[in-house]
This record gives C-alpha cells, structure tokens and sequence, in this order.
C-alpha cells in the first residue's frame, strides 16, 4: 500500500511542512513537560501538574490527527490505519478520562501519562524532522531507540490504570454511551468497549512494541567493518 | 528434451537441494519433484521465483503452468524457493467463513433469552415483520454464497495460507453476531413496514443480479484456461466489478430496509475492503488489455460503484 518512495528526499515543499509540523509538536510537548514540572516545583499536588501539562497536551493532541492525514497522502510512510487507531487510544485517555473525568486527575498516573508522552515525544518528533533534515546527530537516534523501553510500558500502564479507575464514574454518570430503544437502532455501552479495550490493549500495545524492538536491533547495528558508510544509513532510513 | 540440473535455494542462498528435471517439465512438475525430495513442502506451499536482476527488489515468481524452458533455465540454474506456510483450499475457507453467519445470525432470532438476558423479548409470531424479513433474507444469502463457492466460482489460485480463515472468520462472524444483535433485540424500533418491504424486494432483485454476475464470470475461462478475459454482459457492459455493485446495493437495501447503523457499518466495512480489490482488477485489466500489439484495449467502464467508483 504504501508506495517505495524516498521520503526523506520528497519535494522541499513537503519537507518544509513536515519539518514544521515536528518542531511544532516536539517543541509543544517540551513546553508540556515544562508546564508540568514548574507546578510540580510549586507543590505535589497532581491534579495541578495535570491541568498544567494539559493545558499544551490536548492542543498537541488534537493537531496529531493530521498525521492519519500525512499517512493517508503517502508524505509519511506510515499505515493511515494504524495511525488512526493509535491517536484514538491517547485521544481517548486523554479527553474522554483524564479531561472528562476530573476526579481522575488526583491520581498519579494522569500527570505521569502527560510526562511519559512529554518525554517520549520530546524525543520522536525532532528525530523525525532531523532525519527529514538530512541533520540527524546520532545521540539522538540512540535515545530515540532506546528511551521508549522505559517510557513504553510506563505510558502503556498509566494508560491502563486511568481507564480501570475510570470505569465506575462511566457506570455512574452513564458518560458517552447511547442506549436502546431508539429510531437508528443502535447502542453502544462505553463501559463495555473499554472493558474489551482493557483486554486487548497489552495485544496491541506488544504489536508496536516488538516491532519498535525489531527498528532497533536493525538501527543501532552498525557493524564496524563497514565503517561510516553503514553508520549513517542506520539514521537515514524510516 | 534436455535434462537439466537446477540448483533450489533458499533466500539466505543455502541450497536446499538440486533437482534433475527435463527443460520441457513444467514448474508444476518441478514443485512436484522437490515435494518428493521434502515431504513437509506439498507443491501449494512452495513459491518459487528467480533470482532478483539489476534493480529488482525480488525475482520473476515461476508459474505452474509455464515450462521451466520459458524462464531461461539451464543446467546450474538458481532458483529460490520460499515456504507460503499452511496452505487452506480456497472453497474450504468460503464454506467456513459463510457458514458461520448462516448459524450465528438465526440464533439471536430465535434464542433471545440468551442474547439479551432479563429482557423481554416478544414471542416469534408478534415480531415485527422486518425482523422476520430480515432473518429470512440473511440466511438466504449466506446459503446463496455456499451454493455458489461449490457449484458456481471457478478459482484464480487453489490455496491460501491458513492464517487468513482465521481472520476472515473473525470478520464475518463478528459481524454477523454484530448486526444480528441489533435487528432482533427486543427494544428494536421497526420503521415503516411498506418501505422495508420495498427495500427488501429491491435486494432481492440485487442478489439475483449478483447471482447472474457470478455466472457470467465463472463462464468467463474454459477449464484449464488461466488467461485474463475482458468480462463482457449484463451489468459488465458498464462496470468492472458489476458483482460488487450488485452486493453492495444488497446491504445498502439492507441498512434501510432494517434502520440499523450496526448493518450500515457492515455494509461500509464491505464496501471498503471490495472498492481495494476493484481497483486492482480494473488496473491489471486495463495494464493487460492496452490495445497494442493486437490486443483488445480495455474499454471505459466504471470500477465498482456508479457515479463514485
């Protein structure tokens, strides 16, 4: 589906727009991670250091939807599907719990959920828009290889733990759910579908994980036989 | 008849043995050969192309049908062999994946004590007749599916690999559980009978046009014939894929028939997975049949769904 092209060598046009739409979302989620350590300085209260991060995070969020629309147009070379599927699972705890749901917001994992992305993302995005750049250092590939075997399944697990706490407000509060009889003959119990969510989400979260770790034995491998050749290929494909 | 001496490797280069066959034998006949040397590699599972030329990402795939003198084989020749895994009949996953929604669907029907426990659901003859309908058309055409994987398609490839049964039953049983639990819940809201009615006698008209559509194609190739056709007739006059139409106005009819967003969702679901197989045949069609060299050119017709595909 997605066609072989050399994307980091596209039109200048493309590049520029998609060097711009990195910075703006590396250098947003920076500022998230700073919002929310400053409020941290001020006191430990988390639902502060929440507001704080969301402040920035549900912008940086909302804009992530164009890249189901980069995958889509072929510019990234990445599965619009997939795409899709993964800003519907942060767009979800995100907006629909933590926001949604702000007795949420007094526990830990809320804050540590927008730190975990902060600092994921803080990582991801220039990566990406340096490769664009041809300008790629190589500390940087490293961290980016390597800093979500932390930042992973901590996000993973906050993630979790949100939605699990959240469940009885959604019993409670009967919170985004349709109920039957109606004229379209439709239902949808969220509290259900997050359950189901609940279970499938280590399935999918592994999928992405394992072939991140496949990315990575592949990137960091430069033998030394081949010397410089292969070292900077290792940063220049993706 | 020249007796040549083929070296089989593996895409690692490692060779997996060296077969002695006639330059006239067939690649089927090849396959054959190695299947004796390794029990484990029936003919179905084995792939086997050539080596990749000069800016090829991967080598030409070697055709059953074709004789290995074709392909510039000689004796010493390379030939890379690549495992397809578990290979599955193509009417065995068919009859599997249409067999269950013809058993799940009927259930919620008529076992409503189990599907929507501590609901109170109205006994068989006060059901509104749509759901009745409704119940009767899906069997219909599941069984209509059956009938035709054994008696009406005629098949491309013989096999696939046995991974996609398990994800094309989860699709259709899925979905089959997904919109039968909407339409025969006991809190349904029918719409107007004479417009149910309607659409379903208008779905039926689909489903025999799909029908129609299905023969035409299985007449399309004689036994033993593997060339692409030009199909031509009925609704192929106008539309590549004019089966596809056919099935999608089915479910479309359906959805309005039924005032049911899970059967919309299916139908949406449908539609996108056959307008991804449409274009591909109307490309390869309209690739093979350019019109040069004496060839039929392929003429203008729309891909699957008038006026948007």
């Amino acid at each position: 589906m997605t066609k072989h092209r050399d994307h980091n060598n596209a039109h200048p046009a493309i590049r520029g727009y998609l060097v711009l739409y990195n910075a703006v979302q590396g250098i947003g989620w920076s500022l998230c991670l700073a919002a929310c350590l400053s409020a941290a300085e001020k006191g430990p209260d988390r639902q502060s250091i929440f507001l704080a991060g969301s402040v920035y995070a549900r912008w940086l969020q909302f804009a992530a939807f164009a890249e189901i629309l980069h995958a889509g147009t072929g510019i990234v070379p990445s599965s619009p599907v997939t795409n899709f599927l993964q800003w519907l699972g942060r767009a979800n705890a995100l907006f629909m719990f933590a926001v949604g749901i702000p007795e949420l917001q007094h526990l830990s994992c809320a804050p540590l959920m927008l730190i975990v992305w902060s600092l994921g993302e803080m990582i991801r995005y220039p990566w990406y828009g340096l490769q664009l750049l041809h300008a790629c250092p190589a500390w940087l590939t490293w961290l980016r290889y390597n800093a979500f075997l932390l930042l992973y399944p901590t996000g993973v697990v906050s993630e979790m733990l949100l939605l699990w706490k959240g469940l009885p407000y959604l019993r409670s509060r009967d919170l985004y759910s349709i109920h039957m009889p109606n004229k379209y003959n439709f239902a949808w119990d969220y509290a259900i579908f997050i359950q189901i969510m609940l279970v499938l989400y280590p399935y999918l979260w592994w999928g992405n994980f394992s072939s991140l770790l496949r990315q990575r034995s592949k990137k960091l491998k430069a033998p030394v036989a081949a010397g410089g050749q292969r070292a900077a290929a290792a940063g220049k494909e993706d | 008849m020249t007796l040549i001496s083929l070296d089989l490797q593996s895409r690692s280069g490692k060779t997996l043995a060296k077969l002695d066959v006639d330059s006239e034998d067939t690649v089927g006949q090849l396959k054959k050969k190695f299947h004796a040397v390794n029990k484990k590699y029936y003919p179905a599972r084995q792939r086997m192309t050539l080596p990749a030329k000069e800016g090829q990402k991967s080598g030409e795939v070697l055709k059953d049908s074709a004789k290995l003198s074709e392909y510039g084989l000689s004796s010493g020749s390379v030939v890379l062999f690549k495992d397809l895994g578990t290979q599955i009949d193509y009417s065995t996953v068919f009859f599997f994946e249409y067999f269950g929604p013809l058993v799940i669907y009927p259930l919620f029907f008529f076992l409503p004590q189990i599907f929507y426990p501590g609901q109170k659901a109205l006994p068989l003859d006060q059901r509104p007749l749509v759901q009745k309908i409704a119940v009767a058309y899906w069997m219909f055409h599941y069984a209509k599916r059956i009938f035709e994987t054994y008696f009406v398609h005629t098949f491309g490839h013989a096999t696939m690999p046995i991974k996609n049964l398990f994800k094309n039953c989860s699709y259709y049983y899925g979905f089959a559980a997904f919109v039968a639990y909407f339409v025969n819940h006991p809190a349904y809201t029918a719409p107007d009978e004479t417009l149910s009615l309607v659409c379903f006698a208008l779905a039926m008209v689909c489903q025999f046009s799909n029908f129609r559509c299905h023969t035409i194609l299985s007449n399309l190739r004689a036994p033993g014939e593997t060339a692409y056709k030009i199909p031509s007739g009925f609704l192929f006059n106008y539309i590549t894929c004019a089966n596809y139409t056919a099935e999608i106005w089915g479910w479309i009819l359906f959805t309005i028939g039924t005032h049911t967003i899970a059967a919309g969702l299916f139908t949406a679901a449908g539609a996108f997975q056959m307008a991804e197989w449409a274009r591909g045949k109307h490309k390869r069609l309209q690739k093979l049949f350019d019109g040069k060299d004496g060839r039929q050119k392929y003429p203008k017709r729309w891909v699957m769904f008038p006026p948007l595909l």
